[in-house]
């Protein structure tokens, strides 16, 4: 039994290792850039691959290599990169997936599903969009004292920490979607003098970019509708020139369909926020149980207006963010069956009901 | 044969049979007209003992029973020749009377031992600090002192065609199951072999598996840890010559056992036993597992890691698995060489080992920061089992975990920890399974987790299977 | 032949969970996913159910018989000639489930993890392993099976709180969107991943329990087990997954395990395909053993060793690997294997029940 052992294992020896790589020779693609190579259908796929330089005691530079290729599918451009620089280019950490604004608007979905053939990809990467000249952006060495990739993603993940963005990762989106219907609002930058901003999302209907854009303050409406959790999200709002600042401390959305026995009447999204008061505007005096309840009035009109304009944006877009079609389709099985969801939706008469309620106001009376 | 009642015929008999042996010596008397003959080994008695508790009560009283004359207790009558013989060779020394076709046996033997010693490989912070020593008799006569029940057996055997080493069994009568006893008893009866090196010798006759790295049987030199086992229903076998004794049927977990898990908290003693659990997988895996993780998977640890791990890879020429084979290697020279060099130099060895080595190795780029770190762990980890031959067993099994790692990554660390599962699971000692799992409601309860002393109110159901209660009432003043 | 060491209760539990989970893990959402849709973990649920009652025919047969393994009263029943053939039917089919078994996880391991290592390699470790733990006794291949168990639970723990990750709970309405047909026919093909506990039909007289009460007990509360993993498993794919995902990813488990992502760690999916092995081999070696000891009792007396046996069921296997290599011959085999099965651990035992119920004299002479 052990000589048979010993000898398998003195077989294999010297056979080889078949799937060892050697860590030095690799190169980790940190982020990727999607994008059509000027008027073609060529891909051009831009990279950075990180790595840590001059590493040696305890130091070390964390820089970022930009690499550009083009070819006609994601394996092809990858293929055509490895002619042109050595060491084994893989996607084991890729963090983010940044798209050009056109390549959005063309079905980017049909090219990313290949993705899930990458066997070793964590698919937890994001996926965002990308306002402006990509290329430009990513071949940036150094992005507020950071490398392009640490940058970007690092903005993506404080700011999903705070609750305030949807988040998107790869899985979720790609071989048709983990949603019921593949409407999605991705993450946006966009330029903002040398360098990029987060702003707001940009909507997707049945994973092709529409062009409807929401901003910073609307995305984090539009999450809120969608069912995220509070997490001391900041809010702030002006009504009747009056400024406010607080933060969220529990969200809780509901749906509900109100229909007639052969179609759907209206949805009401009624969402409840309870809020941490920050400040005013009032300058310091003590907020008085009246002072409070008219302050809850305010906020809760403010925000249901906002609340409306959100969802009218969203329809316009024809994306359906909010997963309604799914729970319809999950509570009123029959009904959606009957009825054709795209083309209904825009129509659909929906309506929000904010309701919101100061719980404290700090640490500060 | 039988003796003459001639003195001359016996001493010619012995010159004979000890003609070569330049310290025999047949010592003359003549006292008050009847003749005597002494024959002992002047190597071997006592001098001092013979003159005062034999030749001088013999010059006063010649003609009176030998056994009222002699003050030593250590007295015997043989008419047996080759009895004699060995008497002799023991270190006894032998009268005989002109006249009597017998021989009296007194012991007037040397005892060179040295005293009882603080444990030197089994440390421990709590507890008693006595070793058992060479002698045979002390050591029962230490086992003795700490259990004074009748149920308490020692069986002595003499073992070994030439050395006729004295070998004794111990075990508890009223908790040990019979069949083990006579198991162990049938065993060690079957060594036929010129001496006997305990305990390495009876280890390797009388274990089940021949071809196991694994330690069948416990070795251990401290009295109350060898007390604990015998409560246990297990045997223990001490020789003479040796100051550790064997314990046997222990299961695989006895070996991470210490004497200290029961000193302390039974919640330490427990934290303090996972502890050393888990430097078992690591003092197996741990290079296996960086070597994988370098070369097959860098996806399971996160961009930065992988990025800090692959920048102190950059200028490494070799690969991982070399890397790692050398700096196990040179951790496992380092080890053998503070063992065997005279300690004051030891101390040095540790330092151009761990500073020197160490340093400049990483300086000058032949191995990574990151394997200097690993390789130290690996060696620090199997250092805590408290079993040397359980933390050799271990040490050694990392390098061909480490070979099949770097062929197939972690599925061939998987597959060489299933291996060794399986290997435990099948393993036997003297009839018993050697490894049980430990999440199997073991009765012992003391197997990866030390149970408090009022939980385990059952001894293990292998050895103990007639008396199985260990514990009545427990902490029963609460009632 | 060795005489066999009795299990106890517990031991009992602790093989037949293990046996009955096995590759079906990561592929039991996906093969659902296109006959039961939604209503996966409905199919899952009825064929535990089913499950349950082939538990108590089979307790009930051997209850018949509580001093002899199945093996052993085949030819009491039906008589020697056609006993022999039964046995060597049930060793064979026993050597086809573990080699499909061996050939499916290999087969994962190379698509998801070893793309370069020849597949052979990869076959012949699980082999070596699988027949290393079967030469042993039931005992010992319990000890076995309960140190891995360790890792399964590790394994579920990891598959539920992988769930947190995007639950949503609406996937799984509505409840029966094309009525009970397509559940029905789920739970045909969910029923295979609950075969295992056919264990019983050999372990029957060697486990020691207060009452045979219990023994049926142990098995009950394996199923059971048995049917939450699963059931967990499936909810936590359809939940976490759309249909059309499900659709075209075989293996939905380790795109969820993807997700994870801790400091210092990520990817655990191929952690979890690796301690996977665990749970498939625990499966193969109960099947290489209830080979083995099907063809030791080809002779009333014993033929042959076991040690003999297992080795040359390995070969054969490792000779049979070769073989097969595309994956839709994998998936074919295993659709036979699925009828076998159906047959050998369902039909069959209701059959000898019924015949040695006729012949209920032969019992009271025993």
């Amino acid at each position: 039994m052990m000589r048979v052992i010993a000898a398998f294992i003195i077989c294999l020896l010297l056979t080889g290792c078949w799937d060892q790589t050697q860590l030095k020779k690799l190169l980790f693609v940190d982020v990727v850039g999607l994008d059509y190579a000027g008027d073609s259908k060529q891909i051009q796929l831009n990279y950075v691959i990180s790595s840590l330089r001059e590493a040696s005691q305890g130091g070390g530079k964390p820089s970022g290599l930009f690499v550009q290729s083009i070819g006609g599918t994601l394996y092809d451009a990858v293929n055509n990169t490895n002619k042109e620089m050595p060491g084994v280019l893989n996607t084991l950490e890729t963090r983010l997936y940044l798209i050009s604004n056109r390549f959005a608007k063309d079905d980017p979905l049909s090219y990313l599903n290949s993705t899930a053939q990458f066997i070793s990809n964590p698919l937890y990467a994001y996926l965002a969009v990308y306002d402006g000249d990509l290329p430009k952006l990513l071949a940036k060495k150094k992005v507020k004292n950071l490398t392009v990739a640490d940058f970007l993603v690092g903005i993506l993940d404080e700011e999903k920490k705070r609750g305030r963005i949807p988040t998107n990762k790869l899985l979720h989106l790609i071989l048709g979607g983990t949603e019921f219907l593949n409407d999605f609002a991705l993450n946006r930058f966009e330029p903002y003098g040398e360098e990029a901003r987060l702003a707001g999302t940009a909507l997707f209907s049945d994973g092709k970019y529409t062009g409807v854009n929401l901003d910073n303050e609307e995305t984090q409406l539009a999450y809120l509708l969608e069912g995220a959790k509070g997490r001391n999200q900041f809010f702030f709002s002006q009504a009747e020139d009056k400024k406010f600042s607080a933060l969220l401390l529990n969200a809780k959305r509901k749906f509900h369909i109100l229909s007639t026995s052969e179609s759907v009447r209206e949805i009401i999204i009624s969402l409840k926020l309870d809020l941490k008061l920050v400040e005013d505007g009032n300058g310091s005096k003590n907020y008085t149980k009246k002072i409070m309840n008219d302050l809850e009035k305010t906020i809760t009109a403010d925000l249901t207006v906002k609340s409306a304009k959100v969802i009218a944006t969203l329809q316009k877009a024809n994306c359906d963010y909010l997963q309604l079609g799914h729970e319809v389709a999950a509570y009123h099985p029959n009904l959606y069956k009957a009825m054709n969801w795209r083309e209904q939706y825009p129509k659909l008469k929906i309506k929000p009901i904010v309701k919101v309620r100061i719980l404290n106001t700090g640490i500060v009376e | 044969m039988k003796l003459s009642p001639s003195v001359e015929e016996t001493e010619q008999y012995f010159k004979q049979l000890f003609i070569d042996q330049s310290d025999f010596q047949a010592k003359r008397l003549v006292i008050g007209g009847t003749e005597f003959r002494l024959f002992y080994f002047d190597t071997l008695i006592d001098p001092s003992n013979v003159q005062d508790f034999i030749l001088k009560p013999l010059l006063l009283r010649p003609q009176d029973p030998i056994h009222e004359v002699v003050s030593i207790i250590d007295y015997a009558e043989t008419e047996q020749a080759d009895e004699a013989v060995h008497a002799i060779m023991y270190g006894k020394t032998v009268l005989q009377r002109s006249g009597e076709s017998r021989l009296y046996l007194l012991g007037a033997d040397l005892k060179k031992e040295r005293s009882i010693n603080i444990p030197s490989n089994e440390r421990v912070l709590r507890g008693a600090n006595e070793a058992f020593i060479e002698n045979i008799d002390t050591n029962l006569n230490l086992m003795r002192k700490l259990i004074n029940t009748t149920d308490f057996v020692v069986k002595t055997y003499t073992l070994g065609r030439l050395s006729q080493t004295k070998v004794a069994i111990m075990y508890i009568k009223s908790i040990a199951d019979t069949s083990f006893v006579n198991e162990v008893d049938r065993r060690l009866q079957s060594i036929d072999i010129d001496y006997v090196e305990a305990p390495g010798f009876i280890n390797e006759l009388i274990q089940d598996q021949k071809f196991s790295l694994f330690p069948q049987l416990l070795i251990t030199e401290r009295p109350d840890r060898a007390r604990a086992y015998l409560m246990e229903g297990k045997v223990v076998v001490s020789t003479a010559g040796s100051p550790d004794v064997i314990i046997t049927p222990v299961s695989f977990w006895s070996f991470f056992q210490s004497s200290d898990d029961y000193q302390i908290s039974w919640i330490l003693g427990t934290i303090f036993r996972l502890l050393r659990i888990s430097c078992f997988f690591i003092a197996i895996g741990l290079p296996a597992v960086y070597v994988s993780v370098s070369s097959f998977n860098p996806n399971l640890l996160p961009i930065n890691f992988v990025n800090t791990l692959q920048s102190s890879l950059k200028y490494i020429t070799f690969p991982p698995v070399v890397e790692a084979l050398a700096m196990m290697l040179l951790l496992e020279i380092l080890r053998e060489a503070t063992i065997r060099l005279a300690s004051p130099v030891g101390q040095t060895i540790g330092v151009v080992g761990g500073i020197v080595v160490g340093t400049v190795v990483v300086q000058s780029n032949l191995v990574s920061n990151t394997m200097v770190i690993v390789a130290a762990l690996t060696g620090l980890a199997s250092f805590i089992i408290p079993s040397y031959e359980m933390s050799s067993a271990i040490r050694l099994l990392s390098y061909p975990a480490l070979l099949l790692a770097s062929l197939f990554g972690l599925f061939g660390l998987a597959f060489f920890f299933m291996m060794i599962c399986i290997h435990l699971c099948q393993m036997n000692t003297i009839g018993l399974p050697y490894y049980t799992p430990p999440f199997a409601m073991n009765p012992a309860k003391d197997t990866l987790l030390r149970a408090p002393l009022w939980a385990k109110r059952t001894r293990p159901s292998g050895t103990a299977k007639a008396n199985k209660t260990r514990l009545r009432n427990p902490r029963g003043w609460k009632r | 032949m060795s005489k066999e060491e009795t299990i106890s209760g517990r031991q009992l539990f602790v093989l037949v969970f293990m046996t009955q989970l096995g590759t079906e893990v990561l592929s039991l959402p996906h093969a659902e996913a296109g006959i039961a849709g939604h209503d996966t973990w409905l199919a899952v649920l009825l064929s535990g159910l089913f499950a349950q009652a082939g538990i108590v025919l089979i307790w009930w047969v051997g209850s018949r018989y509580p001093s002899l393994n199945f093996f052993a009263y085949t030819s009491r029943i039906v008589g020697r000639p056609i006993g022999a053939c039964l046995n060597l039917i049930y060793g064979c089919y026993y050597v086809l489930s573990g080699f499909l078994l061996t050939l499916s996880y290999s087969d994962i391991l190379n698509r998801w993890m070893y793309i370069l290592t020849p597949r052979w390699i990869i076959t012949l470790m699980i082999l070596i392993v699988g027949g290393y733990a079967a030469i042993s006794t039931l005992k010992r291949i319990a000890f076995v099976s309960q140190s891995f168990m360790i890792l399964a639970i590790l394994g579920f723990l990891l598959i539920v709180f992988s769930g947190i990750y995007g639950f949503d709970i609406r996937n799984l309405l509505p409840v029966l969107t094309d009525g009970w047909y397509p559940v029905m026919k789920g739970t045909y093909t969910a029923f295979t991943a609950y075969v295992g506990y056919d264990l019983l039909l050999y372990a029957y007289p060697y486990v020691k329990t207060r009452s045979k009460k219990k023994v049926l007990l142990a098995m009950t509360l394996a199923n059971a087990c048995t049917a939450v993993y699963y059931i967990a498993v499936c909810l936590i794919s359809t939940t976490t997954f759309g249909l059309k995902q499900l659709l075209v990813i075989p293996e939905p488990l380790v795109f969820i395990l993807k997700n994870y992502r801790v400091e210092v760690l990520q990817s655990i999916d191929n952690l979890f395909l690796i301690v996977y092995a665990c749970i498939v081999l625990a499966t193969i070696y109960v099947y290489f053993y209830l080979a083995a000891k099907a063809f030791q009792h080809l002779r009333g007396s014993g033929l042959g060793k076991q040690q003999m046996w297992v080795w040359s069921i390995v070969v054969i296997c490792f000779i049979g690997g070769f073989f097969i290599e595309k994956r839709s011959d994998i998936r074919q085999w295993a659709e036979i294997q699925d009828r076998l099965s159906v047959i050998l651990v369902v039909a069959l035992p209701c059959l000898l029940l019924m015949v040695s119920a006729m012949r209920g004299v032969t019992r009271s002479s025993l």
